[in-house]
């Protein structure tokens, strides 16, 4: 196998796992895109993606242009003559003088079964959406959003206690792995694309801190659901409003389903050391780890030791969240 | 700093109109940061001088998750809002306990003086946008429980005064 010239593009921790995995194999990673620095942190410091860390532990070089709109950044990427360029969880649009330019085009990971969830957050709206099963596709990218021709996937079952972010690693693992199989094919020549079925692809939109708030009303299963899917961000919540009419934001970081007698959705049915359990459309649910505003989370059982006072049986909780102005 | 107490509704100071703050002064300063400390206190995302008795055009609000984000409007202005709008449900620190769905534009771009009397513009959106718009609106004597219809807006009032009857009553 004649090894690859690499571009590599990626952001996040996951992006740099697959990075990783490109310095560990037989290619070159001839250079690393990856978004500029931005503020981060309370003290808002210039943090450099994990991306960028690790490429500038390896001595690879790290470009970090605003876009590829501008005839100069089109020409420094042209200048790397790369036979690939490997995409992972990048953050921008690539143009499709960029997609054209190295020779073998660029690839993405994209961490769904193509053609579901196409689009930003395909993890967390694969698990929110109730799916048996996710995984990776290697996918030869076009100018549509996550619509290009599959050359692998790699699939893993989602389990009943799974969050976004444990699927996160699992994928993290799985799409590694496929990355290199395939860029192995590739250098061999014997590989080959699979159309993707327009009418069967679904959207996963990009997760927004409003979707956080739980309608109790909704079933047990899908309250439960939609827990898992936002850990670690945005985190579900609640809103509880205290004997003095102050309202605090709770945000629920495990909790499990329970049978549990009818009650009007959003009432404590039950508060004690096992957790504090809530009724929702259909059954219960067990609030079992919580996060109290300006602290870490903590067990139900914890939480109740101090503050007894705010989780009181037969108290609605909403679900809005609506701080007084 | 000191934490301010907080007019309830229905207290009729609520409807002055607040004037002009002719200086940024260290005064205002003052006013700026007991009202910083009495939002923070009361868990709220914004306040109003008017909330506080102090009839002049100063607001401070920060509806960032972790309070990093606070912003002065001295003097505010809308100077334009998106023709669309958007229902929410709010509430008021001097309104307490009560929450209703109130329609607002859906972005709006306010100017106003800054902490150290600079002229400056600031886009709002999602909370901010509401929170400018009621806050803008106390300074006017407006409250939010006045786009609610006349029959939900009396029952808070009679909760409210029967909250403050016994209050009186257990002495406290």
């Amino acid at each position: 196998m004649q090894p690859l010239n690499i571009i590599f593009a990626g952001t996040p921790d996951f992006a740099a796992q697959h990075l990783q995995a490109l310095i560990d194999s037989p290619h070159n990673v001839v250079a690393v895109y990856c978004p500029p620095d931005k503020p981060a942190g309370r003290g808002k410091k210039l943090t450099a993606c994990a991306t960028k860390q690790l490429a500038l532990a390896h001595d690879l070089f790290v470009e970090q242009p605003v876009n590829f709109k501008s005839e100069e950044a089109q020409h420094q990427l042209a200048q790397y003559n790369a036979d690939v360029m490997v995409v992972v969880a990048y953050g921008l649009l690539l143009p499709k003088v960029i997609l054209d330019t190295p020779r073998l085009g660029c690839i993405n990971v994209h961490g769904s079964l193509l053609p579901l969830w196409r689009g930003a957050a395909p993890i967390q709206r694969s698990l929110e959406a109730g799916d048996a099963e996710t995984g990776v596709t290697i996918m030869q990218m076009d100018v549509g959003l996550d619509t290009g021709d599959m050359i692998l996937k790699a699939s893993c079952p989602i389990e009943s206690k799974d969050t976004s972010a444990s699927l996160y690693e699992k994928l993290a693992a799985l799409g590694p792995r496929a990355l290199i199989e395939t860029l192995a094919k590739m250098a061999s020549g014997d590989y080959s694309k699979e159309p993707q079925q327009d009418d069967l692809s679904t959207y996963a939109a990009k997760l927004d801190k409003s979707d956080a708030t739980i309608d109790w009303q909704l079933t047990a299963k899908v309250i439960d659901r939609k827990i898992r899917a936002y850990i670690p961000w945005p985190v579900t919540q609640f809103t509880l409003t205290d004997s003095d009419q102050k309202q605090h934001k709770i945000r629920i970081w495990q909790a499990s389903i329970v049978e549990a007698q009818s009650a009007p959705a959003g009432t404590i049915i039950q508060a004690d050391k096992h957790g504090i359990v809530v009724s929702t459309g259909d059954q219960a649910i067990r609030l079992e780890s919580l996060q109290l505003p300006g602290k870490k989370a903590m067990s139900a059982a914890d939480i109740l030791n101090g503050r007894s006072d705010w989780f009181i049986v037969g108290q609605q909780i909403t679900g809005t969240l609506c701080q007084p102005m | 700093m000191t934490i301010l107490s907080v007019l309830r509704f229905p207290d009729e100071r609520l409807r002055t109109k607040a004037a002009e703050v002719t200086e940024v002064s260290d005064a205002i300063r003052k006013i700026v940061d007991d009202m910083f400390e009495t939002m923070y206190d009361e868990n709220g995302v914004g306040l109003a001088a008017t909330q506080v008795n102090i009839h002049q055009r100063i607001v401070v609000i920060d509806v960032s998750e972790d309070k990093e984000d606070p912003i002065v409007l001295i003097n505010p202005e809308i100077i334009a809002m998106s023709e669309k709008t958007f229902i929410n449900e709010e509430g008021c620190l001097s309104v307490p306990g009560n929450y209703a769905k109130v329609t607002r534009h859906e972005t709006v771009t306010v100017r106003a003086l800054d902490y150290n009397g600079n002229e400056f513009t600031r886009d709002g959106d999602e909370l901010l946008s509401i929170c400018i718009q009621h806050e803008l609106d106390h300074l006017a004597g407006i409250l939010f429980i006045d786009y609610l219809s006349p029959l939900k807006r009396q029952r808070i009032k009679t909760k409210l005064e029967k909250e403050a009857r016994l209050a009186k009553a257990n002495g406290s």
